[in-house]
């Protein structure tokens, strides 16, 4: 009995010092999407100021492949030493477990913070006749389906919210998906569609040149990049869809080192440097801590889960 | 519609095999290559590409007549270096494990 | 016009200059070695140019883009390997050259080529951007779809001997691109549980296993141990002979300029559709695949000319319209740039410094080709036995690094199995590549027009745009048929 708490009690203070002394060596940051994207621009905007807080380098990996599940399952299935962490997109690390038989699961990946957000909008070109968003439910009501809406793809959280305003305003809308958030902007410049679901901070560098008018965000609240445009929200419609992406480490970290990794990444949220670049970037800088992200990633996959129960959007 | 192409496919390469004339390897030597490749990238995912490269050069030079031993071992091992040179220093690259460098981060 | 004349100033800043130099030397390196590519290179550099200043980085990058598209014909035409996907076609008659004792020449023609059309491009995008994005937004779903067909019917012409076995090659490729998440629907097609592919096959790796494999294998034959001393031999180009060369030059960079403006039409066609097009417009079209120096002209050109012009979607709407485009644009983020439509008011003269560097590397990369060609040959001086593995191992190597996945290097390993056995069977490869890329765009591209159409097929005949690539199709597919008519009547 004396042993055994002797021994428990050494093995606590042996891991208490390993986790005391993280990180001692360089960490993996993983990146699910290629070289050059948006997420991977977050990651290296990230990383020197992570290095700075941590002590340690940060090597940023890209693991394309999937539309992002390859990366995720990268990070779900690394070792839990606290040495390989990955940036976790919302909502495909949600939506690839519950659309397909995946190589992953959400269970197997710990939210450490929430970093950035984006959310999903819906724009007209500037020539369009729609000047609101009621211009535009009300005309897609008389003619069904004569609205096409370009995404960026299918069960990306710009489809999603597609498919949650239809629902909401009782309207048919013709989803027309794109390849990525590319192309599905250069159809919309060139008026292929009608309309066009991007996000915020992929449509607001266009129509600061004003040739997109953005009709609503689907954000929870103002956006402080854009003030002028109104959320559906406030426009009636009950409709929130952000894309979002913070930390993660695969399951079976050491706590602590979860709280340390989290303490860091609101320190660098907080720099002014970081708030600003990303500002630029047209993206908003929103932390969340570990016990937050955890609870609002639960709640978004149990809403998600009930919409592909009630209407399968693939 | 997919079986039938991959069967029709199938079925006119080997009916055209032996009469093949173009300038490809012949079929020994061409499966005695794959069949070494195959096991270099077998053996690079458990060893490491480098490591695994100091035994695949040697070999494939075998196969293709090759007699001047000590000719092959230098360029061999200045080949060996020059990538580690380039992959892992310049490029900085998480590879696998390499059997006798150590873990690569 | 005055921040045009503004960013040569920006460009030829002694650090601009020595990036530019670094770029262009390191660009024609990775080009020449089968198995890495610009896009790989890019993607390792990208996390060092955090540290540099803009015009440093990018011009770094610009030296990379246009040497890599040159160095990729060193190999095509001495060892009858592309070093990158994109001088496929110069391997047709690059390599024949080289076997006849004029391998200099060849290279040469491909070195004024590759400037040429570097040069076509980076003019294109200084003066004609703005218009140039005009026309590429006009194209949309069934534009791109006809450009889809219009590519595919070029295959034709590649296949004059065996249309059969080279139709077969087509639909093989486009059996390969369906793999993977339909756009369209979301359902997973030919996907057998490997969860890598689901998002396709990458391309890349896919070309390597084509292109670079069996020729490697085909090293390891006693007879063919000849040509891995690699001589460059023969005379080089005169002027005369260059000069010969404009029109090619023109048609090529005019192709290789449009597909480059269009995002979406994806890279490595251009050098293709260039050499399919010189082909077809040759009076004397006997000699090409034999040594007709117009077809390595046409290729170089072509996949030169499309660097400067991808460059044009990415700066003026934040579209990339191929991966090194995308590398760009991520490192233009990173250093505080923003592509897109604000890009100009905000950071004019970084952007055209750039735009100058573009430009100037064309030039050094003449520089850089005429004294290195020589270098580079010597190197290749290794016996074909260790060239051949030294070949598999980069190749093998390089394709893990562009995506940190063994299972690519497995997907190469089977591609180059399943090319080994066609080319032996004497089915053409290129037409594979050509089906891989633009059977999945003319299959989404349909579907998205029918879904805006709601269903109406007139909507394929609608734009001006649409009815001249009709045009030019019915144009390609009747050529053949013409010609044979004509020399019926003349011979009459």
């Amino acid at each position: 009995m004396f042993k055994k708490s002797i021994l428990a009690t050494s093995l606590l203070a042996v891991a208490a010092t390993a986790s005391a002394d993280w990180p001692e060596k360089p960490l993996e940051l993983i990146v699910a999407y290629s070289a050059g994207g948006g997420t991977d621009v977050t990651a290296r905007v990230l990383q020197p100021l992570l290095e700075k807080e941590l002590g340690q380098s940060v090597v940023v990996v890209n693991r394309p492949g999937a539309g992002g599940e390859v990366g995720h399952a990268a990070l779900a299935s690394a070792e839990p030493d606290g040495y390989t962490i990955g940036i976790v997109n919302l909502p495909p690390m949600l939506t690839i477990p519950i659309t397909r038989d995946a190589s992953f699961n959400v269970d197997d990946i710990i939210p450490v913070a929430g970093l950035v957000q984006d959310p999903s909008a819906i724009s007209v070109p500037s020539s369009s006749p729609f000047q609101t968003l009621d211009e535009l439910v009300a005309f897609a009501k008389e003619n069904p389906g004569a609205v096409t809406v370009g995404t960026t793809g299918v069960g990306t959280d710009d489809h999603l919210a597609v498919r949650y305003l239809a629902k909401e305003a009782d309207i048919t809308l013709t989803h027309v998906p794109f390849a990525g958030a590319g192309p599905a902007r250069t159809a919309l410049l060139g008026s292929h569609v009608s309309a066009a679901a991007l996000n915020l901070g992929e449509a607001m560098p266009a129509a600061e040149e004003g040739k997109v008018r953005i009709l609503a965000q689907f954000g929870t609240e103002s956006s402080e990049l854009a003030p002028e445009v109104p959320t559906a929200l406030s426009l009636g419609f009950d409709v929130a869809m952000l894309s979002q992406r913070g930390l993660g480490l695969p399951a079976g970290v050491d706590p602590a080192i979860v709280a340390r990794l989290s303490e860091a990444v609101a320190n660098v949220a907080n720099d002014e440097a970081f708030i600003t670049r990303n500002h630029e970037l047209y993206t908003e800088v929103s932390y969340m801590s570990a016990d937050d992200f955890a609870a609002h990633i639960e709640s978004l996959s149990a809403d998600y889960q009930t919409l592909w129960d009630e209407s399968p959007w693939q | 519609m997919i079986a039938f192409s991959a069967i029709s496919a199938i079925n006119q390469i080997l009916r055209t095999r032996d009469s093949a004339r173009t300038s490809e390897a012949s079929l020994i030597h061409g499966l005695a290559g794959l069949a070494l490749l195959g096991l270099f990238v077998a053996s690079a995912s458990a060893m490491g590409f480098l490591t695994s490269a100091l035994w695949f050069l040697p070999a494939m030079a075998m196969l293709g007549g090759e007699r001047h031993g000590w000719r092959v071992v230098l360029i061999t091992l200045l080949f060996t270096l020059l990538a580690w040179l380039l992959f892992h220093l310049v490029f900085a690259q998480s590879m696998p494990p390499e059997f006798i460098f150590g873990e690569v981060r | 016009m005055m921040e045009l004349l503004g960013g040569v100033m920006a460009a030829i800043t002694p650090e601009s200059l020595l990036a530019m130099l670094a770029g262009t030397a390191a660009g024609i390196l990775v080009g020449a070695i089968p198995g890495l590519t610009a896009t790989l290179a890019m993607a390792l550099l990208l996390p060092f140019t955090y540290t540099m200043e803009p015009l440093t980085s990018l011009g770094m990058m610009a030296g990379i883009y246009n040497g890599s598209m040159y160095g990729g014909a060193i190999p095509a035409i001495l060892m009858k390997i592309p070093g990158t996907p994109s001088a496929v076609a110069t391997v047709f008659d690059g390599h024949p050259l080289a076997n006849s004792g004029r391998a200099k020449f060849a290279l040469h023609v491909a070195l004024c080529s590759s400037a040429a059309g570097a040069v076509i491009s980076a003019v294109a995008l200084m003066l004609l951007a703005p218009p140039l994005v005009a026309f590429a937004l006009k194209f949309g779903p069934v534009e791109y779809f006809w450009i889809a067909i219009f590519g595919m019917t070029s295959v034709s012409l590649l296949l004059a001997n065996a249309p059969a076995k080279g139709i077969a090659s087509a639909l093989l490729g486009v059996t390969v691109g369906i793999v993977g998440m339909d756009m369209v629907s979301g359902a997973e097609r030919l996907v057998f549980g490997i969860r890598h592919i689901a998002g396709g096959i990458n391309i890349a790796v896919l070309l390597t296993g084509l292109f670079a494999i069996p020729p490697a294998l085909a090293m390891l034959e006693a007879n063919s141990r000849r040509l891995g001393n690699a001589t460059v031999t023969g005379v080089g180009i005169t002027l005369r002979e260059a000069l010969g060369l404009v029109k090619t030059w023109l048609r090529s960079g005019l192709i290789g300029v449009v597909v480059g403006v269009m995002p979406g039409a994806g890279g490595n066609l251009a050098g293709i559709l260039s050499y399919a097009e010189e082909k077809r417009a040759a009076k004397d079209a006997s000699r090409f695949g034999q040594g007709d120096p117009r077809g390595i002209a046409a290729s170089e050109c072509g996949n030169n000319s499309d660097n400067a012009s991808s460059l044009i979607p990415t700066l003026a709407l934040g579209v990339p319209g191929n991966s090194v485009a995308a590398l760009m644009m991520g490192a233009m983020l990173i250093q505080g740039l923003n592509p897109g439509p604000a890009l100009f008011s905000q950071s004019g003269e970084v952007v055209y410094g750039f735009m100058w560097q573009m430009l100037l590397t064309a030039f050094m990369m003449l520089g850089v080709g005429f004294a290195g060609a020589g270098l580079f040959a010597r190197m290749l001086r290794v016996p074909t036995g260790l060239l051949a593995p030294m070949i598999l191992v980069v190749c093998s190597t390089g394709t893990y690094a562009a995506s940190n996945s063994m299972v690519d290097v497995w997907i190469m390993l089977v591609v180059g199995i399943a090319a080994f056995f066609l080319s032996r069977s004497g089915y053409p490869i290129a037409p594979i590549v050509l089906g891989a890329i633009l059977g999945p765009m003319a299959e989404s591209s349909f579907r998205q027009a029918l879904l805006i159409s709601r269903g109406d097929p007139l909507a394929f005949a609608a734009s001006p745009i649409s009815l001249t690539l009709i045009a030019l199709i019915i144009a390609v597919l009747l050529f053949p048929l013409w010609r044979r008519w004509r020399h019926k009547m003349a011979a009459a």
